[in-house]
């Protein structure tokens, strides 16, 4: 992710053909996050660049969910603010958000299970996400539990993403806040990278 | 708000208060508030300090007011003159007297008659300028209208739907002004760059313009003109290079 191409604005007003005027709108309604406008300067002074592959994804789902929903509401979507919500177990499972069996995980490494607020959810998505594709098994989902619940703190506000490795066949998982790099040995396999806006956004689609 | 729960706040001579919430809070004299305070009325007629944050429905500035965070006002009349560390946010803020923000300023209408100091951005659905401003960072807003008449004003750069600047009715030569602004008289735009759908400048000097429509009149120098639709050069416009796109 951090060496994403960049675009530069012009050609991606072209590419997507929207207009200054909205591109702006959009900035101010926090649908396109500030820490995306890249400066640099060039012979005309500073022109403005953006993470190409981000970029484009973010504006065609814009384009895509705009004729539903209002700007307002969509900016929700993008926020990655803490949202109000509680949903029962068997809703969430109803929903296809989480699959019944890595539900039945989650409530028995959580306790109660009356009502899920969004950051059970969001980690029962992860999980649910990371145990169907396959890349870990039902100990390393608990593993994987117990640092999302140890990290919740940075769910909501800051950005933050998870990472998780295996060496010689030892799980191992943690979660950081960009920017940053990690360096690993050459015996650590990489399972997955998990941005946790990427997935509060997936999950928030998924609620609306 | 429930406001019948609420006292009201008046400071007439000399003297502090904490914050809370308030129905309403009017300093007369020279008042100091401490800590966060919120209110529907909020009043400065001597001069009055803030040490935090406040949130108010209707306020007004009619001295010197200074507060030590960040403003959240529904609607804000600064016409004595306003010290803002952090951001104002809200709905509407008319400045006929003078303003300087830390941060940024956030709200939907913005009208500038006096002066406005902006340290960074400025985001609005419509920003009118008759006065004079400073913005160090962005000025975004769907609708720019900003009147040229006599001090400069300087943005980093300037981005929106609809842009027009233009210099004001009686802009022109006229002695009494010129003595009166002692010399300071210079109705100019400054910018890195301008971006937007449809533009009409006056009096503008900017390194890059870009948009759909755009329209260079009198008085500006432009490096770089890149136009989708429409270009037009009336009076003595400079255009260093003109592009379409």
């Amino acid at each position: 992710m951090e060496n994403d191409e960049l675009i530069s604005k012009k050609e991606l007003l072209e590419l997507t053909n929207i207009s200054y005027g909205q591109l702006y709108r959009w900035k101010r309604k926090g649908l396109i996050p500030e820490d995306w406008f890249v400066r640099k300067s060039s012979y005309t002074g500073q022109e403005t660049f953006f993470p190409r592959g981000k970029v484009l994804y973010r504006i065609e789902k814009i384009k895509n969910m705009k004729e539903d929903i209002s700007l307002d509401d969509l900016a929700d979507v993008f926020s990655p603010a803490l949202d109000q919500i509680g949903l029962r177990p068997e809703e969430v499972t109803q929903r296809n958000i989480v699959s019944g069996d890595v539900m039945k995980i989650y409530l028995d490494f959580r306790g109660s299970g009356d009502l899920l607020d969004f950051n059970d959810i969001l980690s029962a998505y992860i999980l649910n996400k990371l145990i169907l594709s396959g890349d870990i098994g039902l100990d390393e989902g608990r593993l994987l539990l117990e640092v999302l619940q140890e990290g919740r703190i940075a769910f909501g506000t800051d950005p933050s993403e998870i990472f998780l490795m295996r060496k010689l066949g030892v799980f191992s998982c943690f979660t950081v806040s960009p920017p940053c790099r990690i360096c690993t040995d050459k015996g650590v396999r990489l399972i997955a990278g998990i941005s946790t806006t990427t997935v509060i956004e997936e999950l928030k689609c998924k609620l609306v | 708000m429930d406001n019948e729960m609420k006292g009201d706040l008046k400071i007439d001579g000399t003297g502090s208060a904490p914050g809370g919430e308030y129905n309403s809070v009017k300093i007369n004299g020279a008042g100091r508030i401490t800590g966060d305070t919120s209110c529907r009325e909020f009043r400065i007629n001597g001069s009055g300090n803030v040490d935090g944050n406040i949130q108010m429905q209707d306020g007004r500035i009619n001295g010197s007011g200074t507060i030590d965070g960040n403003i959240k006002a529904r609607q804000l009349k600064i016409i004595g003159s306003a010290q803002v560390r952090g951001t104002i946010s809200g709905d509407s803020l008319i400045v006929s007297g003078s303003v300087t923000i830390g941060d940024n300023l956030d709200v939907q209408k913005v009208k500038i008659e006096g002066s406005a100091k902006i340290n960074h951005d400025c985001n609005a659905e419509n920003f009118n300028s008759d006065g004079s401003f400073e913005i160090n960072g962005l000025l975004n807003a769907d609708e720019i209208n900003i009147k040229l008449y006599h001090l400069k004003s300087r943005a980093r750069e300037i981005g929106g739907g609809r842009i027009h600047i233009t210099t004001g009715s009686d802009a022109g030569f006229n002695v009494l002004k010129t003595i009166f602004t002692l010399g300071m008289y210079n109705p100019v735009l400054e910018a890195d760059s301008i971006e937007g759908d449809e533009i009409v400048l006056e009096n503008t000097t900017a390194k890059v313009v870009r948009g759909t429509n755009i329209t260079v009149g009198k008085g500006c120098n432009i490096g770089l003109v890149e136009y989708k639709g429409l270009f037009r050069k009336t009076g003595d416009a400079k255009v260093g290079e003109e592009k379409k796109i």
